[in-house]
């Protein structure tokens, strides 16, 4: 199909896509482009051709605090959406309130994802009330298990582990691990009545955090607890069954 | 020329995936995606407000509604650079309109022109692609014709509208819509390796 729209409406087709045109005017250029392959070719081009004329500004660098305080900005956002979630979420970010901060916002996120399906006004009412059922559990296994701070050696690294005692997981969050050498791996030790049992090895990412769930290598009674302790050390690729000297975090109850 | 525009197209996909996390509200994701566009958003803003005080505030605005916003973003409507650097745009002439009805020529203090000259980088530390696009759109500009140039810069960078600069420059409606098109055919067919 060939086009018919007159050559003044094309020129117009610039002004739309630079805001200057509303009402009708707008309607009838938007209305076209949409129809019409070449000129719709023309909007699309046309319109990475402004995104590069931005380039042509000298190019300078923003303070940085700006991104702080728009990270500000956004948290102060997020707690203004909390306060307009229903009562049974609202009710269970209460809970999270009473545990430690580092795994709020790992709440948050699921919690976030549930008011996010419940605006798509998609799921359920059960399958919302299950999966309500299924966090507060979570919350109430976390209030109830074994916390480990684990503190660097040698280096600036700092870890949490978190036993539920319920059901034998482990959650590690690990942070400001140095990069790991070429031909080498991190490995978890599980060290029982002092004797080291090696668990998974992994990876960091760039910033040197790394996040694992792993089940402990052997059981252990609950009221042993204070008889383990966590470590994390720098092992060759695919790991040891003994640790090495460079053992880089530590921990016990 | 061509591998250039390809890199571009490549951060383009990094680009996407980031929007998406950005729209199921992964802040850490919005802090990576203003780490790759902040500076083209306030470097624009700057050019467009000549205060660096209103360039930031337009800066956090730009992306306080990318944060919000996310999901609005089109595929089929362009890149995402396009789209950040038109939101960018957009929000900028708002304010400079604004600012121009207040007849207040917003006040830049001190601390502010030190952070500015301070702040000029001039290409150091830029990506290769967002470089190699400058000279590419920098080079196409320079191509067109003095009068060409003027319209395109008063529209995009004064937000003139096209009656408006026919005022201005005391010719035609007719005459500066035409030549604002030629110019744009002129740079689509200059910069098409990176506009198709
Ligand atoms: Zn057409």
């Amino acid at each position: 199909m060939k086009c018919d729209f007159p050559e003044d409406k094309k020129e117009s087709i610039v002004a739309l896509l630079l805001g200057e045109l509303s009402g009708e005017s707008a309607e009838e250029i938007r209305k076209h482009v949409a129809e019409c392959k070449e000129c719709s070719q023309e909007a699309r081009e046309t319109f990475e051709i402004l995104g590069l004329l931005a380039l042509s500004s000298p190019l300078l660098t923003p303070p940085p605090e700006l991104k702080t305080s728009l990270m500000k900005r956004i948290k102060e956002e997020r707690y203004a959406r909390f306060s307009s979630l229903p009562w049974q979420v609202a009710a269970a970010l209460l809970l999270v309130a009473a545990i430690e901060g580092y795994y709020i916002s790992k709440l948050e996120h699921q919690l976030n994802n549930i008011s996010d399906r419940l605006a798509a006004a998609n799921l359920e009412k059960q399958s919302i009330k299950q999966q309500m059922l299924k966090y507060e559990q979570q919350i109430a296994a976390m209030r109830s298990g074994k916390l480990i701070v684990m503190l660097g050696k040698q280096v600036k690294a700092s870890g949490r582990a978190f036993w539920d005692t319920k059901s034998g997981n482990w959650i590690f969050y690990i942070e400001d691990l140095p990069p790991v050498p070429a031909g080498k791996t991190y490995q978890l030790w599980f060290i029982i009545d002092g004797k080291p049992i090696g668990s998974s090895t992994f990876k960091t990412d760039e910033k040197g955090r790394a996040e694992l769930e792993v089940k402990m290598p052997v059981e252990i009674e609950v009221n042993k607890a204070e008889k383990v302790a966590t470590a994390v050390s720098l092992e060759p690729e695919g790991g040891s069954t003994q640790p090495s000297n460079e053992i880089y975090l530590i921990g016990g109850i | 020329m061509k591998g250039c525009a390809a890199d571009w197209k490549m951060s383009e996909q990094v680009g996407r995936k980031l929007l998406h996390r950005i729209a199921r509200r992964d802040e850490a994701a919005l802090g990576e995606f203003y780490d790759r566009y902040a500076k083209l958003v306030y470097s624009l803003a700057l050019n467009i407000l000549n205060s660096p005080l209103d360039a930031e505030e337009v800066t956090i605005d730009v992306f306080l509604q990318i944060w919000r916003q996310a999901e609005r973003y089109d595929t089929e409507r362009g890149s995402i650079t396009a789209w950040v650097l038109n939101i960018a745009r957009s929000r900028a002439i708002d304010r400079r309109r604004a600012l121009d009805s207040r007849q207040a020529v917003s006040e830049t203090n001190i601390e502010h022109i030190t952070r500015y000259i301070s702040s000029v980088d001039g290409d150091q530390d830029s990506n290769l692609q967002v470089k190699e696009a400058r000279t590419a759109i920098e080079t196409a500009l320079a191509e067109l014709d003095d009068k060409q140039r003027r319209v395109i810069e008063l529209a995009y960078f004064k937000g003139l509208s096209q009656s408006e600069i026919a005022k201005l420059l005391g010719e035609p409606l007719g005459t500066v819509k035409t030549r604002t098109r030629a110019a744009m055919q002129f740079l689509r067919e200059r910069l098409k390796q990176y506009c198709r």
